[in-house]
């Protein structure tokens, strides 16, 4: 299954709600699909929130190991990228507390 | 001073507008606020600010805007530190709207009322070229700027947004970002969730603001100042956060409580980084 930023939420993809959006396919998708892609279009996301709630809280849910082996990220900029390391690496130290 | 035969009140600047003087500052904040009529912010015998005085000032005159109140301003005697003002875009935002050329050294006093993903890449900018970043450290500053004022826009309950802007000083190898808003203050968010308790003192309320995971979104969050804090200890720099009556200073290796005999609505971040000490914090990458 290949879930599209551009598509699903066009240019809104600075808000925790907009970011939901995303977070809500992937769930939806998560026992259904074997990957789940997330192509990003090369667009420039930035925004922490976004990126947290589309992909961040899924640390909340799941485990590292089955999020890696489920979501593929395309076509993300190496800036995005970085944040969102940064993003889920806060999450694993929350989730350790 | 008289306008229509009323009382004009002068508010007093302090002689320098730094984090040192943070008292002077909000009680200055204070007296504007409080004052039923005219005031006049009288720069007069300011000679010196940090970006903690001039965004403090800021929400002030803003809010006696918003309410209505004729507000007046006396200039900085000092030629350079008018000179100064302008250039941080002072004039342009309060005065004459006109034009400014901003110095390499600063970024511009700028209100935020909605995310500007444009400001955030200049205020990086600034930081990478003051402070030599690598590529990696440039991507952590970045992530906690911006994570600081999404927070910021998203949880302060601000009337007015919140004002940043930030200065480079490089005889001492020292940048300077200040954010301040106008809401609610960190107690009073966090007492609004009640999901950690009741707090009754705002320097309570800071440290547990600071905790990594705390956050007053409904779910989860709370990314923003404890990040800032891993990041600021490891540069040896200091992360200042003043809310209600409390100020505190974490440095890398201690923490110090003040507290003001006056309050200050809403919360302000003052953040001091150094050239040449940055150090990456470790993060695992986890989408390689």
């Amino acid at each position: 299954m290949k879930i599209n930023i551009n598509k699903s939420c066009g240019k809104n993809t600075v808000s925790r709600a907009d970011g939901k959006k995303i977070y809500s396919l992937i769930v939806g998708a998560w026992h259904k699909e074997k990957q789940i892609v997330i192509d990003f279009g090369d667009i420039s996301v930035s925004s922490i929130s976004f990126l947290d709630e589309a992909l961040g809280v899924l640390l909340l849910k799941y485990s590292p190991k089955d999020i890696l082996s489920k979501i593929k990220l395309v076509n993300i900029r190496p800036f995005d990228k970085s944040v969102l390391n940064n993003i889920m690496s806060s999450r694993m130290r929350d989730n350790k507390k | 001073m008289v306008e229509n035969n009323k009382q004009i009140k002068p508010i007093v600047l302090p002689k320098k507008l730094n984090v040192a003087a943070s008292q002077n500052i909000i009680d200055a904040y204070r007296e504007s606020l409080g004052f039923n009529g005219a005031v006049m912010f009288d720069f007069s015998n300011v000679t010196w600010a940090e970006p903690i005085g001039l965004t403090i000032i800021s929400t002030a005159i803003n809010r006696c805007l918003l309410s209505k109140k004729s507000t007046y301003y006396a200039p900085p005697k000092n030629d350079r530190f008018r000179e100064y003002l302008k250039d941080m875009g002072f004039d342009n935002l309060f005065l004459n709207g006109e034009n400014y050329f901003c110095r390499s050294t600063s970024l511009a006093l700028r209100r935020f009322i909605s995310f500007d993903p444009g400001y955030v890449e200049s205020l990086v900018l600034l930081v990478e070229n003051a402070m030599n970043l690598s590529e990696t450290e440039k991507d952590h500053v970045n992530f906690y700027i911006n994570e600081l004022l999404t927070n910021c826009i998203d949880h302060s309950v601000s009337p007015i947004g919140c004002y940043i802007c930030a200065q480079w000083h490089p005889q001492i190898n020292e940048i300077r970002i200040s954010v301040a808003d106008a809401g609610i203050g960190i107690k009073e968010s966090l007492n609004r969730y009640k999901k950690y308790g009741k707090f009754k003192s705002d320097e309570e309320a800071i440290l547990k603001a600071i905790e990594e995971g705390v956050t007053t979104r409904k779910s989860h969050g709370g990314l923003g100042l404890s990040n800032v804090k891993r990041f600021l200890a490891l540069n040896r720099g200091t992360l200042t956060i003043m809310s209600g009556t409390s100020k505190v200073n974490f440095y890398y290796n201690k923490i110090e409580r003040k507290t003001h005999s006056s309050a200050i609505d809403g919360t302000v971040v003052d953040i001091r980084m150094f050239r040449g000490k940055t150090l990456s914090p470790k993060t695992r990458t986890f989408f390689s």
